[in-house]
């Protein structure tokens, strides 16, 4: 006769890997992009996601997104795009060989991008951005829910739209991989871009309610000034500390690239 | 070339990202409706406005109308007589009847 606890506590039977110790959102995360990979992660990249997770709480910086994919790490493309917090994106066009969990999920500047909604969002306190890990543009857009809030390339660093038509440059570096962001906080305009950062005022207020396109701009529904950059990791939601961002995407994406 | 031509043979993902699949207005329409239909709404095929009025999309979706694949679900829907009738071109010949505004212009 068997015993009753055969099965459960046979010591033959041995887990195929050992779950991080850790975060309930974590986890979630994790099990979420294994369902849509159909197979576990590597522990060191389900190590390396949560090490993220639990380091952008305890930053302070975690409650503050509202909408992001890490686009890299997941086994296939459907696996990056489990949303991180938030509803997932629609995807549009994207294939699989678009994706390498290295190094991201590349655009080609004329039909692919993602929609990913954020709700509502006051412009006076809103943070958004891309880490660019490589094919930097000089032109385009990388991320923008309307004509006037969008992050666009320039021969050099990057520009932003902070809800009025001129453009404010933001930086000069022309330095990939890095984070490209800004954090609109009441008048005043935070951006860091590729290892840079500063401040400029801003006037604009307002709420954004339309959906944010990555991989370009969403102007009234269509997608606008489509780039061809590959991107790792994308952000939209409230304000939050850009440098500490940065600082915990960059581990992030050495960690996932030593754990591949 | 047409898209009959293209899908009689299985086509690479390297050989595909370079050519385009170039519709009418009313055959974009038609893929339109077949995917709202019976698409993957998670993963959608939206051919792109040209300025001579046509639409296009990357040939390097029928890497994903396999099976499993992202777009299977509305491909598999596709009236095979269509096939025969949309144009399929380099993507450098597509590409550059794309309306590319610089984001100062938009």
């Amino acid at each position: 006769m068997l015993s009753p606890l055969f099965g459960q506590l046979s010591p033959l039977r041995v887990p195929t890997k050992v779950a991080p110790a850790g975060d309930s959102d974590a986890l979630a995360y994790i099990a979420a992009v294994e369902a849509a990979d159909g197979q576990a992660l590597e522990e060191g990249v389900a190590t390396a996601f949560t090490d993220f997770i639990v380091g952008c709480k305890s930053d302070g910086i975690w409650s503050a997104i509202k909408a992001s994919c890490i686009l890299a790490g997941a086994r296939t493309l459907s696996g990056a795009l489990v949303p991180l917090v938030g509803s997932a994106p629609t995807n549009f066009n994207f294939v699989s060989g678009d994706y390498d969990r290295e190094t991201g999920l590349k655009g080609n500047a004329s039909t692919k991008y993602l929609r990913h909604s954020a709700g509502t969002i006051a412009s006076n306190q809103m943070a958004y951005g891309v880490w660019v890990n490589s094919d930097r543009i000089t032109s385009q857009s990388y991320v923008g829910p309307a004509s006037l809030h969008q992050i666009a390339g320039n021969t050099s660093g990057a520009r932003v739209r902070p809800g009025v038509s001129t453009f404010t440059q933001m930086g000069t570096s022309n330095t990939v991989p890095g984070i490209i962001g800004v954090n609109l906080q009441t008048t005043t305009l935070n951006w860091i871009c590729l290892g840079q950062s500063g401040s400029a005022a801003k006037t604009s207020t307002g709420s954004i309610t339309t959906p944010f396109f990555v991989y370009g701009v969403n102007v009234n529904s269509s997608p606008v000034s489509l780039c061809a950059s590959r991107l790792g990791f994308y952000f939209i939601g409230g304000n939050l500390d850009l440098a500490l961002l940065d600082t915990r995407v960059s581990t992030l994406m050495t960690n996932l690239a030593a754990a591949i | 070339m047409t898209l009959a031509d293209l899908i009689s043979q299985p086509v690479s993902y390297e050989t595909a990202k370079e050519l385009a699949i170039v519709l009418t207005p009313e055959q974009a329409t038609t893929l339109g409706a077949i995917q709202q239909e019976y698409g993957n709404p998670q993963h959608v095929a939206a051919p792109v406005p040209l300025t001579d009025g046509r639409l296009m999309l990357c040939a390097d979706l029928l890497t994903e109308t396999g099976p499993g694949g992202l777009y299977a679900q509305g491909f598999a829907h596709l009236p095979a007589e269509l096939f025969p009738q949309v144009a399929v071109v380099p993507m450098s010949e597509a590409h550059a009847l794309l309306p590319q505004p610089d984001p100062e212009e938009i």
